[in-house]
């Protein structure tokens, strides 16, 4: 078994956290879930002595250190020695960081106005999952094109670019992503189910699961 | 040695923080300003940037990258910097900073600044609800600061670049003395940080706003505006920012859909669409300009001269052409009837607001005198077979650097 590295407090099943998990499969370390009931573990003083806004997920190290931001935290698991999750070399670190900004820019936004009417967070508006499925087209369209001749985002192996935009994508894969709205993206989707099928990943999403049909919202 | 060149559109703040990056390591980053929704939909453009989003970098030697964040980490990652930080811990600090930065700033700023600047509806709640955050936010920074120069390790890292570029407007619009007040360390570390060098020499002097500008209710209707940047807020707290999103969406999706008058009129030979498309995938001059007045169709369009009625009272460049993007946007349901390009000529606290819409009809239709914003312009039809009115029109679709002797400094197209 691995040492020990850090825990990260959450509620359950945070796709945000899922990300510095993988990472660290592959980096082999001992990253724990600390599950936490938000709105009230994480406003208290012991809890923002070490986080001051009170977010999570949050990390602490096994050494004490502290760090939030989803994206901050899979950055510092994903960033040991030998690794290549960041890139070879400066320009692939670059192209990571980009791929990583733009999953949270193209598909969180998309995720709230479809996603969120078919769990019921919101209440369903035909007009804006319209739009949302539009822009989800428009990206998977720049995306489909990048990786036409590429297994993987960026360089030749898995990199966080992977691990990040795979865990955004997933409920979308899972729900509404079924094979006739994935017809033009062959290459998404053929990119999708070679990473999520490697081993790191299974162990912390499980079976890829991939929809067959399109959900839709209880209006 | 030019190390790169950031595409974008003027004074855009997301370039400035790898400006500032590149003079800390000594590197020639140029802005390339481009016209957006013309130069970034281009095969050329869509080649070397897959999404068309500005701003994009293009490396000296040939490298591309897209996304501000990820352009101003490129340029900050060079050997023997400190920007990223000095250990790894440092280093996933920077991020944290980095991602602070957009999640905590980036909603806000849409929910308080905007409607300020005339991109977004007044809505007083939604600005209330981001001013409370804001105080939420900049009390944890506080507190943070209390015992820190900079916000990790002992120098400017990107964290603080980063930051401070996200602040900026705030500082310049609302962040007046006594709203700060109770952050003093926050005040101290922006201060700190403007006037470094390196900052300045990207930023200028930064203005600090004496007090708080409120949005001008009158300027803007109260409902139905895209909700395009209203991001959910991430991490911990998705339902209230999304029911704030969901508000926005369903105010969208409220407008009311009539039958448009002005498709009753007879068909013309002007097809808006293929200009439209012509414009936005050939050089204008001379090839997209000439095609205009060879397909141009005075019968079944006009074409009016617009000028900004009170150009005295416009002040940075880049608020004259948030007031063009206001407009526009009111203008969306007109895309069918109307194309127009508006430019900002002058520079701050000297300019104005000029240019033309080409409308369908021979009269100036009730979806545009119908928006909050006509009253401010003068409509002047003009004559489409003058030659000097030609000469302008096309000086104005271009863009040309100098339009009635004065410099160019912004433009909007609505296409």
């Amino acid at each position: 078994m691995a040492p020990f590295f850090g825990k990260i407090y959450s509620y359950a099943n945070n796709p945000r956290v899922q990300k510095a998990l993988i990472a660290a499969k592959y980096n082999k370390l001992d990253v724990q879930e600390s599950i936490i009931s938000v709105g009230k573990e994480n406003t208290l003083p012991e809890f923002l002595a070490k986080f001051p806004l009170g977010k999570v997920p949050a990390f602490e190290g096994a050494d004490g250190f502290t760090v939030y931001e989803s994206n901050a935290i899979a950055y510092y698991v994903a960033n040991q020695e030998g690794t290549q999750l960041l890139g070879k070399n400066e320009k692939e670190a670059a192209l990571v960081q980009q791929w990583v900004v733009f999953a949270d820019n193209e598909f969180s936004q998309a995720a709230a106005a479809w996603l969120y009417p078919i769990f019921g967070i919101v209440p369903y508006n035909e007009e804006a999952t319209n739009k949302a499925k539009e822009n989800v087209k428009k990206s998977l369209t720049g995306l489909n094109r990048h990786l036409a001749n590429k297994t993987f985002l960026v360089g030749e192996r898995v990199t966080l670019a992977d691990i990040v935009l795979v865990t955004c994508l997933y409920d979308f894969f899972d729900l509404v992503f079924d094979p006739a709205f994935m017809a033009p993206f062959k290459h998404v989707q053929r990119w999708y189910v070679t990473a999520a099928n490697q081993p790191h990943f299974k162990a912390v999403l499980g079976e890829v699961k991939l929809c067959q049909k399109m959900k839709v919202a209880k209006n | 040695m030019v190390f790169g060149k950031i595409y974008t559109y003027p004074n855009n703040p997301r370039v400035q923080k790898a400006l500032i990056a590149a003079k800390y390591n000594n590197l020639e980053v140029q802005e390339n300003i481009v016209a957006i929704g013309k130069d970034n939909t281009t095969p050329e453009f869509l080649a070397k940037f897959p999404l068309g989003k500005v701003p994009a970098f293009e490396g000296a030697d040939g490298f591309t990258l897209f996304e501000s964040n990820a352009i101003a980490y490129y340029v900050a990652n060079k050997e023997g910097t400190q920007l990223l930080g000095k250990t790894r811990k440092e280093a996933a600090l920077v991020q944290q900073w980095v991602a602070f930065a957009d999640n905590e700033f980036g909603p806000t700023a849409a929910a308080w600044l905007y409607p300020i600047l005339g991109f977004y509806p007044v809505n007083e709640a939604a600005t209330n609800k981001a001013k409370e955050d804001v105080k939420r936010t900049l009390s944890a920074l506080n507190k943070h600061l209390a015992t820190k120069t900079f916000l990790v390790g002992e120098r400017v890292t990107l964290a603080d670049i980063v930051l401070v570029t996200s602040l900026l407007r705030f500082y310049e619009l609302v962040f007046d003395k006594s709203f700060l007040a109770p952050f003093k360390n926050v005040h101290r570390w922006f201060t700190t940080c403007v006037n470094q060098p390196q900052f300045k020499s990207v930023l200028g002097e930064v203005k600090f706003c004496e007090k708080m500008r409120v949005a001008d209710a009158s300027a803007a209707p109260k409902a139905a505006a895209p909700a395009k940047e209203a991001k959910p807020a991430k991490e911990a707290k998705p339902a209230p920012a999304n029911e704030d999103l969901q508000k926005a969406l369903d105010a969208e999706a409220a407008k009311p859909k009539e039958k448009n008058p002005l498709d009753l009129l007879p068909k013309s030979s002007f097809v808006l669409d293929e200009w439209k498309r012509f414009y936005s995938n050939n050089d204008t001059r001379p090839t997209a300009v000439d095609w205009f007045w060879n397909h141009f169709d005075p019968e079944g369009y006009s074409i009016y001269k617009v000028d900004y009625k009170y150009n005295d009272e416009l002040t940075l460049v880049f608020m004259s052409a948030n007031l063009i993007g206001g407009f526009f946007q009111r203008l969306d349901h007109m895309r069918k009837y109307l194309f127009a390009s508006l430019v900002v000529l002058g520079e701050n606290n000297n300019s104005k607001i000029t240019g033309y819409f080409v409308v369908r009809g021979s009269e100036i239709p009730f979806g545009i005198q119908d928006t909050v914003d006509y009253e401010s312009y003068n409509f002047e039809k003009v004559d489409p077979s003058n030659k000097a009115v030609r000469e302008r029109v096309n000086a104005i679709f271009a863009w040309d650097e100098k339009i009635d002797g004065v410099k160019f400094a912004d433009g909007k197209i609505f296409k």
